[in-house]
């Protein structure tokens, strides 16, 4: 063994024992500290090149998409035609009822947990890989974004919670991750359980203290908890299952397309000590969850 | 050397952004190369050994800095993929395909380290049902990629090792 390889593994031994220092340090920290405050650093040097990258590379994407797509775009926007007409027809048809229920809303003092809260459209700028499913987007505390602000899509499906913040960008962990903290759901027949990550695609949901079965198609919303306000959809129950000693273990499938999420929104609520209870707050924007799609702001 | 130690550290900037911003976002099968070691590599091979190793450790450090792995796992993946291809360069630069099985043996390497630390750390990463497919295609993916990226990097960084494959 020479002298240069008797040194190169030296440099091994030692750094080697410095990254578990600093895995221990970290986990320790809960993120916190040092090490928060330099993972802060390096984000906002690599925010900007990454928001720049991303800029040039957009376009490529979406026109790739457009091309791949384009046969199956012509038969959906048929359709669509064809359902905003029948769509405009129920408006009219429904804008009496929703007078007369908000009426009884306020008359009860129910605040329904989903609605009004303001939100910032933002980027993905930055994707993790198989390992690590994280990834970054183009607001952060300027922008009035958080740590521990829930994520949803375009459509309004829960995406993660924002883990990290800097001036101009933020980490979000999206619930499909297995590092990500369940989320407490409620199913349409209101059983209370929880939903994990998996890695891949898919979710595991578990239900406690339960006699009814689930069903393909089920929805899941979350119930309200200190993460997350009620009402946000989050996945569909993939497969008939029964409950076994009042217990349900099942797949679930996310309803955010996650591969290619490209703008999501930062829901701006904060936990105020009641569940299904929100703060609304005065923003760029406001975005009515789940079903709406009504973005301004920002620059997706 | 400063000089190849300089184009080192800037390919490897360029490499992560090129894999967080455009890599990440065309996964086959699930899958995607990996950009960030593959160039960990190609520095490795031209570069002394310490400088090397710490490259490797630097590039880690970055990933999960900008990641949400805990601090330190990456760092200690690339630093342990820099030194084994410090330690057996000599042997692999034979011919291209002994130089693409070293590279695929290299990164499958790092990354089954990078699932059962990551796993011992809280990473989970050992229960995604997909991370055989990630595992097998990924260091294949990576080998791809590198008919591209190693030959670029050996004109950048030069060739002054007596026994190397230009390849």
């Amino acid at each position: 063994m020479s002298e240069r390889q008797d040194h190169a593994t030296s440099f091994l031994v030692i750094l080697v024992i410095l990254s578990f220092a600093l895995m221990t340090l970290d986990i320790r920290s809960s993120g916190g500290g040092a090490v928060g405050t330099l993972r802060t650093g390096v984000q906002s040097v690599f925010a900007p090149v990454q928001k720049l990258a991303t800029t040039i590379v957009d376009p490529v994407f979406d026109l790739v998409d457009g091309i791949a797509n384009a046969a199956g775009l012509r038969d959906a926007n048929a359709q669509l035609q064809q359902r905003i007409q029948e769509l405009e027809a129920k408006v009219d048809e429904l804008s009496s009822v929703e007078a007369e229920l908000e009426s009884l809303r306020n008359a009860l003092g129910l605040v329904p947990a989903d609605q009004n809260i303001a939100t910032v459209a933002a980027r993905v700028i930055a994707r993790g890989d198989s390992f690590d499913a994280s990834f970054q987007i183009d607001r952060g505390s300027s922008q009035g974004v958080l740590a521990g602000m829930p994520v949803v899509d375009d459509t309004g499906a829960l995406v993660g919670t924002v883990i990290d913040v800097t001036s101009d960008s933020a980490t979000v962990v999206p619930i499909i991750s297995p590092s990500a903290d369940g989320v407490r759901v409620k199913t349409p027949a209101q059983q209370i359980g929880v939903v994990l990550g998996r890695g891949a695609n898919e979710l595991d949901l578990e239900l406690l203290d339960t006699t009814e079965p689930v069903a393909v198609g089920d929805l899941l919303k979350t119930s309200g908890s200190e993460r997350y306000p009620g009402g946000i959809k989050v996945a569909k129950v993939a497969e008939d299952v029964r409950p076994e000693a009042n217990r349900i273990v099942a797949t679930a499938t996310p309803l955010a397309d996650f591969p290619r999420l490209d703008i999501v929104l930062v829901l701006q609520w904060t936990f105020t000590g009641t569940v299904e209870e929100t703060t609304t707050t005065t923003s760029t924007t406001t975005t009515s969850l789940p079903d709406s799609t009504s973005t301004t702001g920002g620059d997706g | 050397m400063t000089r190849r130690i300089l184009i080192s550290l800037g390919a490897i900037g360029v490499a992560i952004v090129v894999q967080k911003v455009v890599i990440a976002r065309i996964p086959v099968f699930g899958a995607t190369p990996d950009l960030v070691a593959l160039t960990v590599i190609a520095c490795s091979r031209r570069l002394r050994s310490e400088p090397a190793v710490v490259l490797g450790f630097t590039a880690g450090l970055i990933l999960d800095l900008l990641g949400s792995t805990p601090l330190g796992l990456r760092s200690m993946v690339l630093t342990v993929v820099a030194f084994v291809t410090v330690r057996t360069r000599d042997r692999f630069e034979i011919s291209i395909p002994t130089i693409g099985l070293a590279v695929w043996a290299i990164t499958l390497g790092g990354s089954v380290l990078l699932a059962v630390v990551g796993t011992l750390f809280g990473q989970k990463t050992l229960s995604d049902p997909n991370i055989l497919t990630e595992l097998l295609l990924g260091p294949v993916y990576t080998v791809l990629l590198g008919l591209a990226v190693l030959p670029l990097m050996t004109k950048l960084l030069g060739g002054e090792r007596q026994q190397e494959i230009v390849l």
